[in-house]
């Protein structure tokens, strides 16, 4: 009995390491893109536009939309093999590129300190690259961590595309085990507990990234 | 000697106002001028204007007789040429003092790090901010020692103009007073320079030719002292006969 129990859990631990590869690719992949996204945007109005208007259309997709597109159109068009993996990280780089890219604008940029850098005869990349793009980074950090929660959650929907991942084996669990419900609670505090240690991470990040002398919204510098 | 900087009947407007109305004015090399004017007269705009941040709409500026405004030619360069202190130090706030002056020569200039931190080092030695400082933050300066980075920022892109946006004007007495100290020494060294300022220790030190820009006209280019004796009407005249009185009471108190 305790034998089987064991087999369970450890079956569906298997499965959390695909959601930790989809959140975590496309939670870095998509930062990168934001943040190239976000300092074209500084730079030029009509990037700015340009960048508006996909976040505008990738927000508004639903998540399974896009899984399905990127299985089944973009990855064979672009002669790549039909890996679920390949297309769920892919599909959640391009969602949450928009989200991350929308977040580090939120925080405010100092327009004096742009003109300041432009007035040193920066170029409008090397102002958004040297001087707007660390600063918002550095703001965003506690929101760029809820949306990495975010993508461990939505990696769940690749079940769409056939990826066994925590949440869908504890599924299959559950339905052997004559519906108990204590698998799916499982899988979710996996999840969960993923979550919480991402969060920690982030504020000790966060903690080392502050700029001296200024106060860290919304952390407590513990001494 | 030859004329730096000037700008011929330079207009700008913004959303239908006309900040600054057929301005012409003329710097030196080596010399040091003075912007004085009311609150809203065009001073901050027509700065802007000498080193390209706004466009003027109408009229020209020109750099060693070329003119920067003419089409295709390369704003970068000419900004880099004419620097600006604002009135805000705007440094850069996630970078130390020592990258603050170095990031311009490095980015701008191209200069491998070493050239731009010894660079950097040796403006901010002339500003006097000491070694002691060069590891810092902005958030971890006093005012004036904010603004004298900022001064050495602009240094160190090695321009042939300083322009100076009112640079005390934010500072408590002992900052405005050491950053005085530093725009007049360089004053002395020969840094062309056009001060925009209401401060009157300052304008008394400096004691330069002035212009007084009224509702973004030049209402007046000559010695500190002719503008101070003339008689203006209106605003002009209120400003004069205010900016007069305060340089009198500080004259007073220097006596008393």
């Amino acid at each position: 009995m305790v034998g089987t129990v064991l087999e369970y859990l450890q079956l569906i631990l298997d499965g959390l390491r695909f959601n930790l590869v989809i959140a975590s690719s496309s939670f870095l992949l998509g930062l990168a893109a934001a943040s190239a996204l976000f300092a074209a945007c500084v730079a030029s109005s009509s990037a700015r536009r340009a960048v508006e208007a996909y976040a505008r259309v990738v927000r508004g997709v639903p998540p399974l939309v896009l899984l399905a597109a990127f299985f089944w159109l973009v990855l064979p068009a672009l002669g790549l093999p039909r890996d679920p993996i390949l297309a769920s990280i892919a599909a959640f780089t391009v969602r949450s590129a928009a989200f991350q890219v929308q977040i580090l604008r939120s925080v405010g940029l100092d327009e004096g300190q742009l003109e300041a850098a432009l007035a040193l005869g920066m170029s409008g990349w090397q102002a958004a690259t040297a001087v707007a793009l660390p600063q918002s980074l550095r703001s965003a950090a506690p929101a760029l961590t809820n949306e990495f929660s975010s993508l461990l959650k939505e990696s769940t929907q690749s079940l769409a595309l056939g990826v066994a991942d925590a949440l869908a084996r504890a599924r299959y669990v559950s339905i052997a085990t004559g519906y108990s419900l204590a698998w799916v609670l499982t899988a979710a505090l996996l999840i969960y507990l993923v979550s919480l240690a991402a969060a920690k991470a982030s504020r000790a990040v966060y903690a080392r990234l502050a700029i001296p002398g200024t106060v860290a919204s919304g952390v407590v510098l513990w001494r | 000697m030859e004329v730096v900087l000037r700008a011929v009947n330079i207009s700008k407007s913004f959303g239908g106002v006309r900040v600054l109305d057929r301005v012409s004015l003329e710097l030196r090399r080596g010399e040091v001028k003075l912007l004085v004017g009311p609150n809203g007269s065009g001073k901050t705009t027509l700065l802007k204007c000498l080193n390209l941040l706004y466009r003027p709409d109408e009229g020209s500026v020109l750099l060693d007789g070329v003119d920067v405004t003419a089409p295709g030619v390369d704003e970068r360069a000419v900004r880099r040429r004419v620097a600006l202190v604002f009135q805000e130090a705007n440094l850069f706030s996630h970078m130390t003092v020592i990258d603050n002056v170095a990031v311009g020569p490095r980015v701008v200039r191209g200069l491998p790090r070493e050239r731009a931190e010894a660079l950097a080092r040796e403006k901010l030695e002339l500003v006097g901010v000491g070694p002691e400082l060069w590891r810092r933050y902005p958030a971890q300066l006093s005012g004036g020692q904010r603004q004298r980075v900022a001064i050495a920022r602009a240094l160190a892109m090695e321009p042939e103009v300083l322009l100076y946006d009112e640079p005390t004007a934010n500072l408590d007495p002992a900052g405005a007073e050491e950053v005085a100290e530093v725009v007049v020494e360089l004053a002395r060294l020969g840094v062309t320079s056009l001060v925009a300022t209401h401060d009157v220790k300052l304008l008394a030190r400096l004691r330069a030719e002035a212009y007084l820009l009224v509702r973004g006209r030049v209402a007046f280019s000559g010695p500190l002292g002719e503008l101070l004796g003339a008689p203006f009407d209106g605003e002009a005249g209120a400003f004069v006969r205010a900016l007069a009185k305060s340089l009198e009471a500080v004259a007073r108190l220097g006596r008393a």
